[in-house]
């Protein structure tokens, strides 16, 4: 990231932060719902992609390592009970710049949908293998 | 708190007996992790064994030993790419740190040497106007005596903030080549000592060769020592500084002092200007006189001074700036 882009970064502008990585993407798609631990982040991103996005163990704690760098996560200081979950288990959740920043990506392929839909493609046109369901935006 | 649905994989007070696929599996993959900064290890790798246990887990439940072999291709690829990934980044910051260090370093010698240059011209302004005729026009006239005191009073500042901002740098040059025996940095810290062992001598020997008379002719020779040791011990000074490994947080701390030195120096070198202005119209006999250093005209002394004083303040001025423009990165990685 420039040195600019990082003064707005630092600065709480969420745009500084777009485009996002698509792993920094869907981790703050998997922790919109609540709290999760690193296991339950790769589940759900593998579960809503159908199998097709299996993010790496280090990918993963990477970036929720650069996440909590940047504020957009934060990791949970409550701890489930232990007949229920392992205790040492770290959990994570969106700050509100974590979701500012995931709304603003969210905002940022809306504009680039309307732009693809601008260009006439259709479904027709993809290419084989692609399926409706792993499209956004109805593409 | 919402618990996720519980994996089926063990818990890990009450470890179930691994299959050998599994075992062998987390052994190399524990082993691809010590690849890692340790940084991140020690931050995330229990974490990371973690998951990947409960992936390898539930992966055998699913399809079995041929489950768990399937999950090998992209662990290590994922494995290495992160690694690499991480060097670089580590490699990156470590680099920018070395820039910034080196940038601050620069500027705080810039600054000293700059300094150094400004007192060589100030002890020359100190011995013109230590004559009884400079004296008494400075307490006759507004402008001469508060430009002086300006000076005196800068000098003073100058000295201290330059004490206050480059002792502690000395100390830290010196404190590394004891600790890493750095025989060529003591000496250069000892040069010094040396070029003021050599005025003292130089003076000494003149005194009584000319035993107080026509002290004049060895004058000449005592500035020249003076001003052949002041450029090798700052040159010296400087290079033990360079060559020593200190905090950064030393360097960004002597900005302040380097900025205070070097406004001071600023106001003295104004402060020099306007006594010269002051003399020639209040005192004309004296500023066209033959007041200067070893009896040479004082106009032309003074007019050398202000040049010397003038770049200097210049020189010192370019660097402090140098050291407070810093990028953002920069000074993250200095601070």
């Amino acid at each position: 990231m420039p040195a600019s882009k990082n003064t707005h970064a630092e600065n709480g502008d969420p745009h500084a932060f777009l485009p996002l990585t698509p792993a920094v993407f869907h981790i703050l798609l998997a922790l919109a719902d609540g709290e999760r631990h690193g296991y339950s982040i790769m589940r759900e991103v593998e579960v809503y992609t159908n199998g097709q996005l299996k993010l790496g163990a280090t990918t993963l704690y990477r970036s929720i390592r650069q996440m909590l760098a940047a504020g957009l996560i934060i990791e949970s200081d409550e701890r489930p009970d232990s007949t229920l979950d392992d205790e040492r288990r770290r959990y994570y959740r969106l700050s509100d710049l974590g979701r500012q920043v995931a709304l603003a990506e969210m905002q940022r392929l809306d504009r680039l949908m309307a732009v693809a839909r601008g260009k006439r493609l259709s479904l027709n046109q993809a290419a084989p293998g692609i399926t409706t369901g792993m499209t956004m935006g109805g593409l | 708190m919402s618990v996720p649905p519980p994996s089926s994989s063990s818990h890990p007070s009450q470890p179930a007996p691994k299959p050998w696929s599994v075992a062998a599996t987390l052994h190399v993959y524990r082993m691809l992790l010590g690849m890692y900064p340790r940084g991140f290890r020690a931050a995330y790798g229990a974490d990371v064994l973690q998951v990947f246990r409960q992936r390898c887990g539930d992966a055998y439940r699913e399809r079995g030993a041929a489950g768990v072999m399937r999950l090998w291709l992209p662990a290590i690829v994922d494995l290495l790419i992160g690694a690499v990934a991480d060097y670089c980044c580590l490699a990156v910051e470590a680099w920018r740190r070395s820039m910034s260090t080196d940038r601050v370093r620069s500027s705080a010698i810039t600054v000293f040497c700059a300094y150094i240059a400004f007192v060589l011209a100030g002890i020359g302004f100190q011995k013109m106007s230590e004559y009884e005729d400079f004296t008494q026009a400075a307490k006759a006239h507004t402008l001469i005596g508060v430009s002086f005191n300006v000076i005196l009073f800068g000098s003073g500042i100058a000295l201290l903030a330059v004490l206050g901002g480059g002792l502690p740098l000395a100390f830290a040059s010196l404190r590394y080549a004891l600790s890493a025996r750095r025989t060529d940095i003591l000496l250069l810290l000892g040069v010094p000592i040396v070029a003021f062992g050599a005025l003292i001598g130089y003076g000494a020997i003149v005194l009584a060769v000319t035993r107080g008379e026509k002290l004049h002719i060895g004058f000449v020779g005592l500035v020249a020592v003076l001003i052949l040791g002041a450029i090798a011990s700052t040159a010296a000074v400087s290079l033990a500084v360079k060559r020593s490994q200190i905090d950064g947080n030393l360097f960004y701390f002597a900005r302040i002092p380097a900025a205070i030195t070097t406004l001071t120096m600023l106001a003295i070198c104004l402060a020099t200007i306007v006594w010269g202005l002051g003399l020639r119209f209040d005192a004309p006999q004296l500023f066209n006189g033959d007041g200067g250093l070893v009896a040479t005209s004082t106009a032309a002394n003074w007019f050398g001074i202000v040049t010397v004083m003038t770049i200097a303040t210049l020189v010192a001025m370019a660097g402090v700036a140098r050291s407070f423009n810093m990028p953002r990165h920069m000074r993250a990685t200095v601070a």
